[in-house]
């Protein structure tokens, strides 16, 4: 599973989409175009791509409208029609942008061979304190996909951050290692994140343990009877029951 | 003994002023709104209704945004740029923001506002995703993907009977939404729209609870594609009494999005008809397309 293979497009197909014809037969904006990817037929999305690729400044106006209302709408071209040539003005682009859309666009448009470059890239963002949330979590989830060892260091700082949404990302990349890959490090941070101030990641980090294979969790029994151990009295009666069930292994 | 007794007094003093000054730099940094002026007396007699706990409950429930065919799935990062904009400092009129996350809660955000009454209201928002990651097929073998979703569904339904005010961004599904789940597929690997015009898995449930059991609910925001078409009518026949906002058309996430800060802030800052209606349509802010009904009529 690569990134694109994840992000082959935003469309939705929506058979019954009613579509007003254009009355004169003019070229639509970029922007109208643009909002007919979303929620309509794959017939009027190809429309749009087709009149889309008429426009002859459309990269210039691609370019004007990141940051601006039109924000999301530049993204959702770029992406659809593939333009790797705007990517270096994406990933200057994407330092400044809060909403973090511009880090999806970008996994999108890079090929296997731009991941080391874009993975050095992204680590810089992850440790640079202007970068958004929304961004960073962005970032985290394509680190993950990406097989990027993030380090003891960071995943430290990042279990601590004062973001829920960045420790709860932070924790799933360790999961897809743990489970997913079978790399077998990081196991040490489930008996911090089982002490997260927020219920969710308490849950979050439980249904990993559900998760080890059976040989892992008796290799490494102090550490996941640790996390037990916290969880048993735990005040949220959520997270206390499922640590029991989970304790049992009678978690579906 | 003189001089020390002024050393005394000065030194005090100098504290005073210092707690002084640190209390009114802090209260300065916060927008100080005055009790609305309201347009009639049926607008203000809406909010006071409206107002007439101590506490708000506010429900915002992220659906889950899958992107058939394709694996993305988006909500995580949509509630993200939600919960940003609730969080950032307050400035001008819009009181969508200045809201304080609870730490021991990840989906609750909470603020304080003045009342119609000009007393104190504290508002209590959750915002609440439906998938645990960014990949469908991923999410489909994670065992946490089945606690978020039933969190969410339950958040949902729980919302219409107790909440004041429940929003739902998301997916329609064909009319059968909506939807916390990843959808059930058809053999192409896209969603499966005949199953949910058929099956109604999402839909209902929520005709279920409003008619099950007694509600204090105000407002039911659906912003979803064309859900004034899917949902408007049904509802209102189980539900005459009950505010709603939908959408017309087939709806960008992101106007979704604005649209949803758009009728948070026109609450809280209690906007009458003509403003709410306008706040929604605001092509400034892409908060374009969702209608109010139900909410200010009598």
């Amino acid at each position: 599973m690569g990134i694109l293979g994840l992000l082959l497009s935003f469309s939705i197909s929506f058979a019954s989409a009613k579509v007003e014809p254009s009355p004169t037969g003019r070229v639509p904006s970029w922007t109208e175009s643009a909002r007919r990817f979303t929620g309509e037929s794959e017939e009027v999305r190809k429309k749009a791509i087709q009149n889309l690729k008429k426009i002859p400044d459309l990269k210039s106006d691609l370019k004007k409208a990141l940051g601006s209302p039109d924000h999301f709408l530049a993204l959702d071209v770029i992406s659809v029609l593939r333009l790797r040539d705007l990517l270096w003005e994406l990933l200057t682009y994407s330092e400044k942008d809060k909403t973090g859309y511009s880090y999806h666009v970008i996994n999108s448009l890079i090929e296997k061979k731009d991941e080391e470059t874009v993975s050095v890239l992204y680590l810089e963002r992850l440790d640079a304190d202007k970068t958004s949330p929304a961004a960073k979590i962005a970032i985290l989830d394509a680190l993950g996909r990406m097989g990027v060892a993030l380090g003891d260091e960071r995943v430290k700082r990042l279990l601590k951050d004062e973001t829920p949404e960045i420790r709860a990302a932070t924790l799933s990349l360790i999961r897809s290692e743990l489970v997913l890959k079978n790399v077998q490090r990081n196991l040490p941070v489930l008996e911090t994140t089982i002490g997260d101030p927020a219920f969710q990641i308490r849950i979050q980090t439980l249904y990993l343990v559900s998760e080890l294979p059976p040989s892992f969790r008796r290799a490494n029994l102090t550490r996941v009877n640790a996390v037990f151990d916290h969880c048993d009295k735990d005040p949220n009666s959520q997270v206390k029951a499922l640590c029991a069930a989970v304790r049992k292994g009678a978690v579906e | 003994m003189k001089k020390r007794g002024l050393l005394i007094l000065l030194g005090l003093s100098l504290v005073i002023f210092g707690i002084g000054l640190r209390t009114y730099l802090l209260n300065k940094s916060e927008v100080v709104v005055p009790s609305p002026e309201f347009e009639d007396e049926s607008c203000r007699q809406i909010y006071l209704s409206f107002y007439r706990k101590p506490a708000v409950d506010i429900k915002v429930v992220f659906g889950y945004k899958d992107a058939r065919p394709a694996r993305f799935v988006a909500d995580r990062y949509e509630r993200m740029i939600f919960i940003q904009r609730l969080t950032r400092i307050c400035k001008g009129k819009n009181l969508a923001c200045g809201f304080k996350r609870s730490l021991t809660d990840s989906d609750l955000l909470t603020r304080s506002i003045r009342g119609p009454d000009g007393k104190n209201r504290e508002i209590f928002l959750r915002a609440i995703p439906s998938s645990v990651g960014a990949d469908d097929e991923e999410n489909r073998l994670n065992p946490f993907q089945k606690w978020r979703t039933r969190y969410a569904n339950l958040a949902f339904l729980q919302g219409l009977t107790s909440a004041d005010v429940v929003i739902y961004n998301g997916h329609s599904r064909a009319g059968g939404g909506p939807d916390f789940e990843p959808p059930r597929l058809a053999k192409d690997g896209d969603v499966d729209f005949p199953w949910y015009r058929e099956h109604q898995p999402g839909f209902n449930p929520i005709i279920a609870t409003l008619e099950g059991a007694p509600s204090s609910l105000r407002l039911l925001g659906l912003y979803s594609c064309a859900s004034s078409k899917h949902f408007l009518d049904r509802v209102r026949k189980v539900k005459p009494d009950l505010g709603l906002i939908t959408s017309p058309k087939l709806i960008y996430f992101s106007d979704a999005l604005e649209s949803s800060l758009e009728s948070i802030s026109s609450l809280l800052t209690m906007k009458c008809e003509g403003s709410f209606r306008s706040s929604l349509a605001k092509k400034s802010s892409r908060a374009s397309g969702a209608e109010v009904s139900g909410f200010f009529e009598e």
